[in-house]
């Protein structure tokens, strides 16, 4: 059976969610040609997940509301078929590799997809077998889905659409759940598909500085309801306000064209470590990196009851704590000291133990053997409560914090729980950039935004210490980089951070040490400098270009330049 | 793993045997056989903590049913302590005079044999379907059944995985609430959580739903919807009228059987009622049109499996119909001996098959697949 390779074509596609004022898009128009590898990017809530749904019908027929404008992927329209009509033509990824599959078994994953479209059987034995293949994921056939790690479930989910042969594939952010080591399989599957297939790909991603370098055009949609501007990555990056660090530096250093890959950097790093070596002081060691100073400026973020006092012993103080969990050893003898204003980063794969260690710390669990000090106080004698009154935790899902109807209220109510004084909450929502919000329902929030109410919920109590679980998932550059604001604020008024992440960015822009898990044990413990330089896997974007351990972030190379504060 | 339709016996002879019999000792002995079966084969499942959760439940409910019944029961002879009596006296208008409500009084030792066979029947339910669940992939039993079922089933099927990962989420919910400061002391605190778990849920299934749709789940429309025409659309708001006049017939018959004195009245409409559903769904199924990937073997392991399970289900059956009273015991008013007829024992045991026939015939090792294309 062969299908004629046709593209994507959207002539101003406006559409309304049910009950909305404001279009999920206006006026989109968009050419995509056959086998083209299509980036579409722009902050959470500018319509990413709504363009890519309108490709196979999921919208409008599964969400509703009104659609106006024309839409045709390889000769078909979408908005008359529905998703049923279009499956043969589109795959479709989304983001949770949890959530989306309906069978135990990779092998029965793969094929329910042909089994809905009534192929014959010996046709679908043959395709199972040339997809594991391609996928290279023949060894897990047999495998139960729940046992498959982060990475490996994404590429069966990739697979279980393959199966039908589609010519278009579309992700939504496949890889913003993924460590990094797992997004890399993810992205290079993707791009061998793309070159060896042909298969048009369009991909939503937040990460850019990973998937930059694989697309041959670009869709940036700067908000909500306004029109995409469609090019070259190098244009449309060059004046996009999300940009990975690599293209922020060629923008600040107006190098041309803007280098997207490392390699291409390279030509251009090699003049500027010329010129930067000879006078470039080392970065300021005692402030830390305190990259993110140019956001906040000097300006005090106010966060109420925060006041360190007290002699300078360690925040959090673990002691060879061992924890089991189903039957295997999460943590195995780890030791870590962090000290007041200090940001830790906490590094490693998916299941090295990170979450486990956090929880240790707070106290929903209570290490087997070994102990955890936090503040000079034993924390197997003290009370859930007692220690959370100290500790904020911000989950990994941060949606979970929340119940109340709004923002405001949900700080009033931390207050309550803890019985501590009601401070006006007002100050503190508006240095998280929350006071438009305060009275907006935390779940319509977006991700960023939902977030940052989580973390004005945990603030508002005053902790000493704050510990964080992958608080950059689905979250955009704009975002983090307020993240990042806040979290050096936090830091610089003596408040303990750790924070699990994969996020190297994040990490090289404001944390002071990095402690990398790996199987429940610390492997490697240094000041963030040292361990994020020279690393594969651990190095920042601008540590790979200029191999330096004076550059890890762009900050650092303007301060090394003299550009900049 | 044995086939889906072996399982299928042995879920109908193990419940069949829980839910028939009302003696502490046949259940005791279905209990240990169907954990037979999760001791040797389910250890290793993935979904094996669900089974501990679902034992943790089954034994909720066996303390409940005993305090239930030593508490509200004063019935029986063999006196063991009296507590403090509180009496509570209702008018009741559909009954003569008026009911009388006591908590306390006596305490007797056939309450707690009663308390004790009625949380076990529960709790025998509960390991039942746990094993069930931990042992047999839903979605290869999906694959049995038959076309005009498939859709409902298939959803059913979604919801039962979707209650074990829903326990994990509340229990991550909770914490994550109490790390805030929220306590849960009374029903009121479990609104916050219900809110993030329902959210939670409510996402989940959506992202499900979508990616069911998007890979062709349903059945492809037929051409004529695929050239603008909406015959197809036409033919579905049929087939869902005549499904909702088939359920207003079915409930219908339900009302007259249980409100006229003729129960051939409503024992007719029911039946048409349920032949109209059963035709209509199964006309619905013949308009999608879906393959089979893999047949699943049939092997001797499984003919164990199902003989052993055909053979229990018949001998409770049977007994059940020609002497009730051998499965059902009723310790007042004084308590005695439960009988034990060794014939239904072993009967029982054979629940333990699963366990056992793999072994027998050198077939099964967990988590092997023997499937066949």
């Amino acid at each position: 059976m062969t299908k004629r390779p046709m593209g994507i074509e959207l002539i101003g596609v406006t559409y309304h969610y049910p009950n909305q004022k404001l279009p999920a898009l206006r006026d989109v128009s968009l050419r995509v040609s056959a086998g083209e590898f299509l980036l579409v990017m722009g902050p959470s809530g500018a319509g990413k997940s709504t363009l890519l749904r309108c490709l196979n019908g999921l919208v409008p027929h599964f969400h509703g509301g009104t659609i106006r404008g024309q839409v045709r992927v390889a000769g078909r329209d979408p908005v008359a078929l529905g998703p049923r009509g279009m499956s043969d033509l589109v795959g479709f990824v989304f983001q949770d590799p949890e959530a989306q599959f309906v069978t135990r078994r990779v092998e029965d994953e793969l094929a329910f997809a042909m089994e809905n479209h009534n192929l014959p059987q010996t046709t679908m034995r043959k395709r199972v077998e040339e997809v594991l293949d391609q996928l290279s994921i023949a060894h897990l056939r047999h495998r139960r889905v729940e046992t498959l790690s982060g990475g490996e479930r994404q590429r069966v989910a990739i697979g279980s659409v393959l199966t039908l042969q589609p010519s278009v594939l579309v992700l939504d952010e496949p890889t913003s759940q993924l460590d990094p080591q797992a997004a890399e399989e993810v992205l290079t599957i993707l791009q061998k598909l793309n070159e060896d297939l042909g298969l048009t790909i369009v991909i939503s991603e937040h990460r850019l500085e990973r998937v930059a370098q694989y697309a041959d055009r670009v869709c940036y949609l700067p908000a909500q309801g306004q029109p995409p501007i469609v090019g070259d990555p190098r244009q449309v990056l060059a004046r996009a306000e999300l940009a990975p660090p690599l293209v922020q530096l060629g923008r600040k250093l107006g190098w041309q064209p803007v280098p997207l890959t490392i390699k291409e950097g390279r030509a251009f790093a090699a003049d500027l470590l010329a010129t930067a070596r000879p006078d470039s002081p080392l970065p300021p060691e005692a402030d830390g990196p305190a990259q993110a100073r140019t956001e906040v400026g000097d300006s005090r973020i106010i966060f109420p009851q925060v006041q360190i006092a007290g002699p300078p012993s360690p925040a959090i103080a673990a002691r060879n704590v061992w924890y089991r969990y189903n039957g295997a050893d999460a943590l195995r003898g780890v030791s870590l000291d962090v000290e007041r204003g200090e940001l830790v980063a906490l590094m490693g794969r998916n299941g090295s133990g990170k979450s486990t260690l956090l929880k240790n710390i707070v106290g929903v669990l209570r290490p087997q053997r070994g102990r955890i000090r936090i503040l000079d106080q034993d924390t197997g004698k003290m009370s859930l409560t007692e220690i959370t009154r100290r500790v904020g935790f911000v989950p990994q899902n941060p949606g979970r914090l929340l119940f109340s109807e709004t923002v405001a209220d949900e700080l009033t109510f931390t207050c309550r729980a803890h019985q501590i004084p009601q401070a006006d909450v007002h100050p503190l929502l508006d240095r998280l950039g929350l006071s438009d919000l305060a009275q907006a329902y935390p779940r319509d929030l977006s991700t960023g935004e939902r977030q940052r109410a989580a973390l004005a919920a945990i603030l508002v109590a005053g902790p000493e210490i704050l510990l964080l679980d992958e608080p950059t998932r689905g979250l955009d550059y704009i975002n983090k980089e307020q993240l990042t604001a806040i979290l050096t604020d936090l830091r610089r008024r003596g408040v303990a951070v750790v924070m699990a992440t994969h996020d190297v960015e994040l990490v090289a822009r404001c944390a002071d040490r990095v402690v990398i898990l790996g199987e429940g044990q610390v492997v490697v413990d240094g000041p963030v400098r040292e361990v994020m330089t020279g690393s594969l896997i651990f190095a920042s974007q601008i540590n790979k270009l200029l191999r330096d351990d004076r550059f890890l972030t762009v900050e650092d190379v303007l301060r090394g330049l003299g550009i900049g504060d | 793993m044995y086939h889906p339709k072996a399982w299928g016996l042995w879920l109908l002879a193990s419940l069949t045997s829980v839910v028939l019999t009302k003696n502490p000792f046949y259940l005791l002995v279905a209990i240990l056989a169907v954990g037979a079966n999760y001791v040797t084969l389910g250890r290793t499942s993935p979904t094996a903590r669900q089974w501990g959760v679902f034992l943790r439940i089954g034994l909720i409910l066996v303390l409940f049913s005993v305090a239930f019944n030593l508490l509200f029961v004063s019935a029986g002879d063999t006196l063991l302590f009296t507590l403090p009596t509180l009496r509570w006296k209702l008018a009741t208008p559909l009954q003569q005079g008026p009911a009388l409500i006591q908590i306390g009084g006596q305490v007797t030792l056939e309450s707690l044999v009663y308390g004790l066979t009625t949380g076990l029947a529960l709790m025998g339910v509960l390991v039942t379907f746990a094993t069930f669940n931990t042992l047999v992939d839903h979605y290869q039993l999906l694959r049995s059944t038959p076309a005009f079922l498939y859709q409902s089933a298939i959803v059913a099927s979604i919801a039962i995985t979707f209650v074990p990962q829903m326990v994990v989420a509340q229990r991550e919910i909770r914490e994550a609430q109490a790390l805030r400061g929220h306590r849960f002391r009374g029903v009121r605190d479990l609104l916050p959580l219900f809110v993030a778990l329902l959210t939670e849920g409510l996402e989940r299934s959506i992202t499900l739903a979508e990616s069911m749709d998007a890979r062709g789940f349903g059945g492809q429309p037929p051409p004529a919807s695929l050239t603008g025409t909406d015959r197809a659309g036409r033919s579905e708001l049929l087939f869902k009228s005549i499904i909702a006049l088939a359920l207003v017939v079915l409930v219908s018959g339900a009302f007259a059987l249980s409100y006229f004195p003729n129960k051939a009245v409503g024992g007719t409409t029911m039946l048409a009622g349920g032949v109209m559903l059963v035709a209509v769904l199964w006309m619905v199924g013949q308009t999608v049109r879906r393959s089979r990937y893999r047949r699943d073997l049939w092997r001797r392991s499984d003919s164990l499996v199902a003989a052993a399970s055909i053979t229990t289900t018949l001998v409770i059956l049977a007994t059940w119909v020609t002497h009730r009273s051998a499965l059902i015991f009723y310790p007042y008013p004084r308590l005695g001996w439960p009988p034990f007829d060794p014939l239904i024992g072993l009967a029982l045991l054979l629940i333990a098959a699963p366990a056992l026939a793999g072994r027998l015939t050198g077939e099964v090792a967990y988590d092997e697949t023997p499937y066949g294309y």
